[in-house]
């Protein structure tokens, strides 16, 4: 009987999805994902498409999707000279230098397969704070206030987009494979993601963080620490150490350690030569040599 | 076991009766079709306008928001120009950006976005400095789109915002035609009743782009007050949200000749009934009246035996000529009448203040101001030196009816004349301090 009332169950159910069958689809409502040849940005998309999309499978997102962003945050667009400009600084100092480094198979593999622009920052005037980019979920990397490149000014360039890029993509190594725990056992006490801000970076420095940020918690100590070293000139590595303290020096060379070889044996990336390729380029900002991508020697 | 038949046959039932296909579906449709119809239309809506469109813009609600005249011309090409003179964000200089681009997606409905930056358009939705900006949006909900109107809303901060197809190809004479219509309308800090249906309500600091209302006959008290972003276009004003239900009644057209504001929806704003308006610029504080009289001759008069009074009774002023000035205000919570007396004491100007209090009612059939005391001890000194000094105040006192000065009919702050058994003209004065 229990059979019975099985079969007459799932009758029931055939029955009631076959009644309700009739809802014919029409074609689709999706546009093509071509680039479309008369669109004002047509030229642009179809560059980003041969150097981003095509040889690494990153898609750059520069038209703004307010859905796409943190709506604790006021935020604008990056105007379209600005994205173009990044674009090409990232291929510079970023997507070629890993190729050159690390290998042309590396980036297309464990790189970000969304790269996403804005134009401010994420300003928390509360916490005093601000926010210059960030990383999701291994994939997705964003960057913040590039309307405000100050392309003249390599200081500047330095901490607000260079660090940045550097900063994010650690991340992104780190969501694919973990950073050892070890890390974080080293100064535990030191983490303050509630008040990190109101410490300078010397402060930070002397409690073994090579910035204030660093100093808000682990992972991105973990991360300023690779991205520090791999944009800031030795002299500002030397300055920071030497004023860190015999202590803060030694805890600071401690998580460099860890850095360094997380790198080397689960990415086979070798720091300094990483360091050194993007130092040599920073030096040699010629923007026209950038725009017109004479660092690719013709790839 | 009958339970358990009976449950059986239930089924069936459910089954069948539940997949009945007798119910007509609301719409003709898909959702999905009709969301991609709505793109469509609005994309071609957006581009169907030969000189652009007029963008009344409405950053936000916050109570210091302002309305801003944009031109934008959207491109079947996905590129926008955006034109904007204001002193927020262009310094008050013509200023146009074409780089940029637009598009219309599907979200929660049709949305209209500027997703690359334009140097004219997201200065009001850039958040330098403090996090927030002026507020503005850079997706907007597109609530009605058709050749003629659109209706947005701010995705974010929700602010209402309406286009126009423009008229003027003169991107100069347009922004010169409304900054014409803002000074004509609210150049003297004017209030305006506004009538929508039996409602009345007055509106006032309209020179700031933003009219705060109070009720009518009521004192203009800021508490009270709600707050209306207005924006001034060559044909009148547009509001980021309409009054009482109606808040989607944005546009008023000016009429110079009945000097009156007439929205789509037929609510008017002009100087309405006068004496009660007399009235109401008492609770202004930044707003008093200057008063000039209609016959100089009596005044004159007056103001001779005021100055042969002075020469009279002080050895150390030797007036060498006078001037006059009149005013009358509210300063906290009570009415004054101030009277500024100017002169010569030798080489050097000279100026007295003197204050008395009065009282004043009016409603809708007259004003009658009444009891001119001195205020304080320098009054009072004054005029015990010279008691004639008196009757410059007492000429103020009387019954009146507040009609308008010919050419002022919206703008009754500009002027208006008191008429009783003497005529008064009253003209609209800023910062007129005790």
């Amino acid at each position: 009987m229990k059979s019975l009332y099985k079969i007459l169950a799932v009758t029931c159910l055939v029955l009631g999805f076959a009644a309700c069958e009739g809802e014919q689809f029409t074609e689709s409502i999706f546009v093509d994902p071509v680039i479309d040849t008369t669109t004002y940005t047509y030229q642009f998309d179809k560059w980003l498409d041969k150097y981003y999309t095509e040889p690494y499978n990153v898609e750059f997102l520069y038209k703004l999707d307010d859905n796409a962003t943190d709506p604790n945050y006021n935020v604008v667009p990056v105007s379209i000279g600005m994205a173009d400009t990044l674009a090409h600084l990232a291929l510079y100092l970023w997507y070629d230098v890993y190729d050159s480094v690390v290998g042309p198979e590396f980036l297309p593999e464990y790189g970000p397969k969304m790269i996403q622009l804005i134009g401010s920052s994420m300003l928390d005037p509360v916490q005093g704070t601000e926010k210059l980019g960030y990383a999701e979920g291994g994939i997705k990397i964003t960057l913040l206030k590039i309307n405000e490149m100050q392309l003249n000014n390599i200081d500047n360039l330095n901490e607000y987009i260079f660090k940045t890029m550097h900063h994010e993509f650690a991340h992104i190594l780190h969501q694919q494979k973990n950073y050892p725990t070890e890390f974080a056992q080293i100064t535990p006490a030191n983490y303050d993601p509630i008040k990190w801000q109101e410490r300078s970076n010397k402060e930070a420095w002397q409690l073994g963080c090579v910035t204030n940020y660093g100093s808000s918690e682990a992972r991105e100590d973990f991360v300023e620490v690779i991205a520090n070293y791999i944009v800031k000139p030795d002299a500002w590595w030397d300055n920071m150490l030497k004023e860190a303290g015999i202590e803060g020096a030694a805890i600071i060379n401690q998580k460099w350690d860890i850095c360094n070889t997380w790198l080397k044996e689960k990415w086979e990336i070798d720091l300094d030569a990483l360091r050194d390729e993007v130092q040599k380029r920073q030096q040699n900002l010629d923007w026209n040599m950038i725009m017109n991508l004479e660092f690719l020697n013709g790839k | 076991m009958k339970a358990k038949y009976l449950v059986i046959i239930g089924l069936f039932a459910a089954t069948f009766a539940a997949c009945s296909r007798d119910e007509e579906s609301l719409f003709e449709k898909p959702a999905a079709i009709r969301a991609q119809e709505a793109i469509e239309n609005a994309f071609n809506v957006f581009t169907s306008a030969e000189n652009g469109w007029e963008m009344a813009y409405f950053p936000n609600l916050e109570a210091d928001a302002k309305g801003y005249n944009m031109v934008l011309k959207f491109n079947k090409n996905g590129n926008v120009s955006v034109t904007a003179k204001n002193s927020a964000t262009t310094m008050n200089k013509i200023m146009t950006d074409t780089a940029s681009t637009w598009a219309v997606k599907s979200d929660y409905g049709p949305i209209l976005t500027f997703d690359t930056y334009n140097d004219v358009f997201h200065a009001f939705s850039d958040p330098k400095g403090d996090g927030a900006g002026l507020l503005g949006d850079y997706e907007f909900l597109i609530l009605k789109a058709t050749p003629e109107l659109v209706l947005l809303k701010g995705k974010k901060h929700s602010a209402y915002s309406v286009m126009r197809p423009m008229k003027n190809t003169d991107l100069a004479a347009y922004f010169t035609a409304c900054e014409k219509m803002q000074s004509k309308l609210f150049g003297n800090n004017n209030i305006v009743t506004l009538t929508q249906g039996d409602s009345k309500m007055y509106l006032y600091k309209g020179a700031d782009g933003q009219f705060q209302s109070a009720a009518y006959g009521s004192p203009l008290v800021a508490e009270a007050a709600t707050y209306h972003p207005v924006c001034s276009t060559e044909d009148g004003i547009i509001v980021s949200m309409g009054f009482g239900e109606d808040i989607h009644d944005h546009i008023f057209y000016y009429n110079e000749e009945k000097g009156e504001l007439k929205s789509e929806q037929g609510a008017v704003m002009n100087a309405g009934n006068l004496n009660i308006l007399f009235g109401a610029y008492f609770t202004d504080n930044a707003f008093g009246w200057a008063v000039d009289y209609a016959d100089k001759d009596v005044v004159d008069a007056l103001l001779a035996a005021v100055n042969t009074a002075m020469q009279n009774t002080s050895t150390k002023m030797k007036v060498m000529g006078y001037g006059y000035k009149q005013s009358l205000n509210m300063y906290e919570g009570g009415y004054f009448m101030l009277v500024n007396f100017t002169y010569k004491q030798g080489k050097k100007n000279q100026e007295k203040k003197l204050l008395w209090t009065i009282d004043l009612t009016q409603d809708e059939d007259g004003i009658t101001v009444a009891n001119a005391v001195p205020y304080d001890e320098n009054t009072e000194t004054f005029l015990e030196q010279i008691p004639a000094a008196q009757a410059v105040a007492d000429l103020m006192l009387g019954s009146f009816s507040a009609a308008s000065l010919e050419g002022n009919l919206f703008n009754a702050a500009a002027g208006m004349k008191l008429v009783g058994e003497k005529e008064l003209v009253v003209r609209g004065a800023n910062n007129i301090k005790m």
